[in-house]
């Protein structure tokens, strides 16, 4: 059933050989000797064309005939009961064709869906919503953090009342403790002991798409088209809430503009369009609003992050410890404490964090979970260590580092941003211009599994299509089946046809944790390495070669490995399949013991500061950043350029401002709720660090997410490093700076 | 979005004779209109497009009278014009810093200088403030971090127009379009004339004292017509700084308009007008009295650029204005006598 293979896994300089067991029909992961044809390389996307020619339909692109337009009405009060919902003035209007109330008799913040409409225009819909009359009776809320973790606060769920901890809200939830090793003797073993609080701001995904469903009904059977990350989740979600089989539900998503964690399921927008589209007997497009997509469609939990670090003079760091909390609103999710658990040898943690329930929109997974938050805090504390003891940043890294591919990472990355160019002394430069470098670490996990399927179908044209369930979520998984593929048959790119965003189609997981590439493209080189087998059968025949020769496919010939000369075209081979095709569909098998299961990465940040105006502008990024195996090096450096982008973002601009006296958002929209245009973005230096990891037959590990993790804190090392102002809250914001210039100027104050 | 009535005016004289039903707005480039209407902020019976009237977006100039702007001139033609670059560089400086491109195509000057607060309680149907009949400003005790610090303790919006600052630092003026006075004639011949009104753009934007729920004198049915920029001297000098926090198509943090006429390293007479700062164009004449006549070194400059600070009452989070301000005061009278620096630092 299994067989075990010796495997050359690693990188240049550390490689190892590494005993695999893998199922008995697994291709070995490609071996580091191997020549690749398509994978590996720069190849465009497949879909490249569609998408900036605009032909690419996304969700909110589907047009049906006889479609209505649905609209929600979300909850302007951020804790009220609702005393009732009258929408008969809005179902008596011309044009509208269903109106649903949810059965819902508490709102716990400002979006809360309440009801929707459908109508011919999306106007009428609009019109429609002001004419349900709400009748609320307001209570007493909290959005503030603080306050909100006080005894006595509003609660935002009132039955958790008995739960309060001691001397503090219920809103709080139980603290979560993690201890490693013996923190107390840590800091005795500490010659330094540095602390520091920190602060980082609530950040909306701000998907360019909004969550848009389109629903269609046709008997008991539904039709979804859905702005999603996960399509067969939104399947089985509205087969449950329909109680219906999830054989009677097709989700679609051939394109999608963007989810970063905040598009799995169906939730209240995907069951209101379908419950619309149910009562008016008409497919019905639902597209949230941009406000609505700020006030309810999920964030990034804001943080309050005391820590405290001990290092010894030698550069050891003894003790780490992180007490934390935050807010994801009425949802949890707020920890920050996994970069410093799982970044650094020091033997000595201790984490302790908890929630803080607010009347907020609730947060949802964000392109790596806590990690931003968490980096942020950890790796300027680092940075502080080694200037207490006067070492260089880079250099207690690489002594407390104990990943090999981190601190290979760090090493080309300061080669790449002229490390030896930074302050020795921070804060001293004439002015009123300053610059500096700074640098800042990240770990991923490795969140490849088994399960997901690939059906790929040869033809007797020569043509071949891939099918997979799954979606896009942006980094690029059509090209990279289509890749892995034609390098598996040794076919060109040209001859693949990969169909994808169906749930009709094999499975494929939901793209969260960075999973997809991980997960689908093993599946993918599997289902091409048995098809490929068949194929070799066939040619063994018509070459008139004994069963069992072994055999190549390259460059679309098929060839006896002993002698290349028996070789049949592609092109001819095909045309002899029986009945005209061949089909074969793989499922990804499980892990194997990889290289690494840690994914890792460093950033370097290079910027300038006008110390009058305390605007940052960051001049460059270097990010040095390892997936396993690059199958594409065009799409991972979009991934490493889009993290980095979103990462500039969180930490110079974004900010979900709520009034703290009525609970509003004061910036649901794109002028005031700041996100990093073209003039904002530096130059970008993305490093692909190729590991061979070894853990499934691509190599492939996951990259979306650890790209976006250590930017903020990079750059605000760089801008200590510029002024000798060290910022302790996100984001970056010109009156911030200028205040922590003033302080540095006047400590007492 | 509620529904309204779309009339393209063919002349000065239709355009007078659309605004008078009830209800009816003026539409320029009609990009601070569609804010507004989406965020249902106004409900117009009917929008009037002066696009459609080409007089209005004359330009030209006369050694005497100085330069004569029609104010449907687009934001992108001002920066591409050339009697507007010779004569008023900082009302190009002012043009090129606004939105994006896309918006500067359609934006005209007048709808520039007549558009509503930007103040985010303002800006949101949820909250009923001051300035839409309501009972308080939120600003004062809420966010207030893009708001005013000086003239803000009724209401604490800031000027939106980048266009203002230059203008009423060049001395402009602007005239006014309006419906004939009521006839009180016993016996009605002809109708009566409309009348036109000239007057200084100081005078043009109104404090909250004066008027909480508009910000210029203008009436329903008046129309701005012209804008007009006295003829300046060999020796004068204009220029405008802006402070975004972001460079891509950002509302600004702070900006300043300055013109002078310079005469041996010092100003002879000086104009400074602050944007972002107050809820009309804020004319610091504590800083032109610190400078006016002194060398423009850098310790006269210093202390002028302190004198910002005089008269400001910061709210809670937006006392960095004042060090931007400071900045801001100081490069621009930098720049004054060394336009090479542009006002950068
Ligand atoms: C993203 C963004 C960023 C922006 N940033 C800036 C900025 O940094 N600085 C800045 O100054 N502006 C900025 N703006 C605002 C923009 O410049 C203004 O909305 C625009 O100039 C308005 O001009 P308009 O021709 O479109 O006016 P309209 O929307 O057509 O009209 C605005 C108002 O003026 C009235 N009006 C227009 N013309 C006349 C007239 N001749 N007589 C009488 N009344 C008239 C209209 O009735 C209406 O009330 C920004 C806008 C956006 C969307």
């Amino acid at each position: 059933m299994s067989q075990e293979i010796k495997s050359k896994l690693g990188f240049p300089g550390q490689w190892q050989e590494t005993t695999l067991r893998i199922p008995d029909d697994e291709p070995p992961p490609w071996d580091p000797s191997y020549k690749f044809q398509t994978v590996n390389k720069a190849v465009p996307r497949v879909d490249a064309f569609a998408k900036v020619t605009g032909r690419a339909t996304y969700t909110t692109d589907i047009r049906k005939p006889g479609l209505l337009y649905g609209r929600l009405l979300v909850s302007s009060h951020p804790s009220a009961t609702i005393k009732s919902i009258d929408v008969s003035k809005a179902k008596a209007l011309t044009g509208v064709k269903a109106v649903i109330a949810l059965p819902i008799k508490e709102v716990r913040f400002v979006g809360q869906e309440i009801a929707a409409v459908a109508a011919t225009s999306s106007q009428i819909a609009d019109d429609a919503l002001r004419l349900i009359k709400v009748e609320y009776d307001p209570r007493p809320f909290v959005v503030d953090v603080e306050t909100a973790r006080k005894e006595g606060a509003p609660l935002v769920f009132p039955k958790r009342a008995a739960q309060a901890p001691e001397g503090k809200s219920a809103n709080v939830t139980p603290q979560r403790i993690t201890k490693r090793g013996d923190i107390e003797a840590g800091f005795k073993r500490a010659e330094h002991i540095l602390e520091g609080q920190f602060r980082t701001q609530v950040q909306t995904h701000s998907c360019l798409e909004p969550h848009a469903f389109t629903a269609e009904w046709e008997g008991d059977q539904l039709t979804v088209w859905a702005s999603t990350q996960s399509t067969f989740s939104v399947r089985d979600e509205l087969a449950q809430v329909f109680e219906i089989s999830p054989s009677k539900v097709r989700v679609f998503s051939e394109y999608m503009g963007g989810g970063f964690g905040s598009k799995f399921g169906a939730r209240a927008s995907g069951k209101l369009a379908a419950m619309l589209a149910k009562e008016a007997k008409a497919p019905v497009c639902l597209i949230p609003s941009r406000k609505e997509e700020h006030l309810t469609h999920g964030n990034r939990p804001n943080s309050v992050q005391h820590f405290k670090m001990g290092v010894r003079n030698d550069g050891t760091i003894t003790a780490m410890q992180l007490t934390s909390y935050g807010t994801g609103g009425i949802a949890g999710g707020a920890a920050a404490t996994r970069p410093m658990l799982g970044l650094y040898r020091c033997p000595n943690k201790l984490a302790i964090d908890e929630d803080v329930f607010t009347h907020a929109g609730p947060a949802r997974a964000f392109r790596a979970p806590g990690h931003p938050q968490g980096a942020f805090s950890l790796e300027q504390m680092v940075d502080m260590c080694a200037e207490k003891i006067g070492m260089d940043p880079l250099q207690i890294r690489l002594q407390n580092d104990p990943h090999t591919v981190r601190r290979a990472q760090m090493e080309l990355g300061a080669k790449r941003i002229g490390w030896d160019r930074r302050n020795k002394t921070p804060g001293t430069q004439k002015g009123p211009i300053m610059r500096g470098l700074g640098m800042a670490s990240s770990l991923w996990y490795n969140t490849g599994s088994a399960g997901a399927e690939i059906l790929v179908k040869i033809h007797k044209d020569g043509r071949v299509e891939a099918f997979s369930g799954g979606q896009d979520i942006g980094t690029g998984i059509r090209t990279l089946i289509a890749q892995v593929v034609a390098e598996e048959l040794g076919i060109p790119l040209q001859l693949l046809h990969v169909h994808i965003g169906d749930t009709q189609h094999p499975y494929a997981p939901g793209s969260g944790g960075s999973k997809t590439t991980p997960c689908v493209t093993p599946a993918a080189r599997k289902a091409a390495f048995l098809a490929k087998q068949k194929l070799f059968d066939l040619a063994r025949t018509l070459l008139k070669l004994e069963p069992k020769t072994p055999m190549i496919a390259q460059q679309s010939r098929i060839f006896s490995k002993a002698d290349p000369k028996m070789s049949v075209d592609w092109a001819q081979l095909t045309r002899y399949l029986p009945n005209g095709i061949l089909s074969v569909q793989a499922t990804r098998a499980h892990n194997y013991a990889a290289y690494n299961n840690i994914i890792a990465g460093v950033q370097f940040a290079e910027v300038e500061v006008d110390t009058q105006t305390g605007l940052i502008r960051v001049l460059k990024i270097v990010a040095v950043h390892d997936c396993g195996l690059v199958l594409n090096k065009l799409t991972a450096r979009s991934q490493v350029n889009g993290g980095v982008i979103q990462g500039i973002s969180y930490a110079l601009f974004e900010d979900r401002i709520l009034d703290p006296r009525t609970g509003q958002m004061v910036n649901p929209n794109f002028e005031h709720y700041k996100i990093a245009g073209s003039r904002e973005i530096p130059e970008i230096d993305a490093v692909l660090f190729d590991v061979y990891a070894g853990s499934n037959n691509t190599h492939a590990l996951g990259l979306g997410e650890p790209t976006t993790v250590p930017t903020a804190a990079a750059i605000a090392n760089a801008v200590y490093n510029a002024t000798g102002a060290r910022l302790f809250e996100l984001p970056m914001t010109p009156d911030r700076v200028l205040k922590a210039l003033a302080q540095r100027r006047s400590p007492q104050k | 979005m509620h529904r309204f009535e779309y009339a393209n005016a063919a002349s000065l004289q239709a355009a007078q004779e659309q605004l008078k039903a009830d209800g009816s707005v003026i539409k320029a480039g009609g990009i601070d209109l569609l804010d507004l209407l989406k965020e249902h902020l106004i409900q117009p019976a009917r929008l009037v497009q002066l696009k459609s009237i080409p007089e209005l977006s004359n330009v030209h100039f006369d050694p005497q009278r100085g330069l004569s702007i029609g104010p449907m001139l687009t934001l992108a033609q001002t920066i591409q014009h050339p009697l507007i670059k010779q004569h008023t560089p900082s009302l190009v400086q002012a043009a090129q810093a606004i939105a994006t491109p896309q918006i500067r195509n359609l934006a005209t000057l007048g709808g520039n200088l007549c558009q509503r607060p930007r103040c985010w309680y303002f800006r949101s149907e949820d909250f009923h403030c001051f300035k839409k009949g309501g009972r308080r400003c939120f600003a004062q005790e809420g966010e207030n971090i893009n708001h005013a610090i000086y003239n803000n303790t009724l209401c604490a919006m800031v000027h939106p127009s980048g266009i203002a600052g230059p203008l009423v630092a060049l001395g402009a003026s602007v005239t006014l379009l309006k419906p004939p006075a009521p006839d009180r004639r016993l016996i009605k011949t002809k109708p009566l004339p409309h009348q036109t009104q000239t007057l200084p753009i100081e005078d043009f934007f109104t404090p909250p004292e004066r008027s909480l729920l508009r910000e210029t004198i203008l009436g329903p049915q008046d129309i701005l017509t012209h804008i007009h920029i006295p003829p300046r001297s060999s020796h004068s000098r204009d220029l405008y700084l802006k402070q975004k926090h972001k460079e891509s198509a950002d509302w600004p943090l702070a900006e300043i308009a300055v013109s002078a006429e310079i005469e041996q390293g010092r100003c002879k007479s000086l104009r400074v007008v602050l944007g972002s700062a107050a809820p009309t164009p804020w004319r610091s004449k504590a800083v032109e009295d610190a400078i006016l006549g002194k060398p423009l070194d850098d310790k006269h400059i210093q202390q002028a650029a302190k004198a910002v600070r005089q008269d400001a009452k910061p709210l809670a989070q937006n006392a960095y204005k004042l060090d931007l301000f400071e900045t801001l005061v100081a490069r621009a009278l930098h720049a004054l006598n060394h336009p090479a620096s542009q006002g950068r630092p």
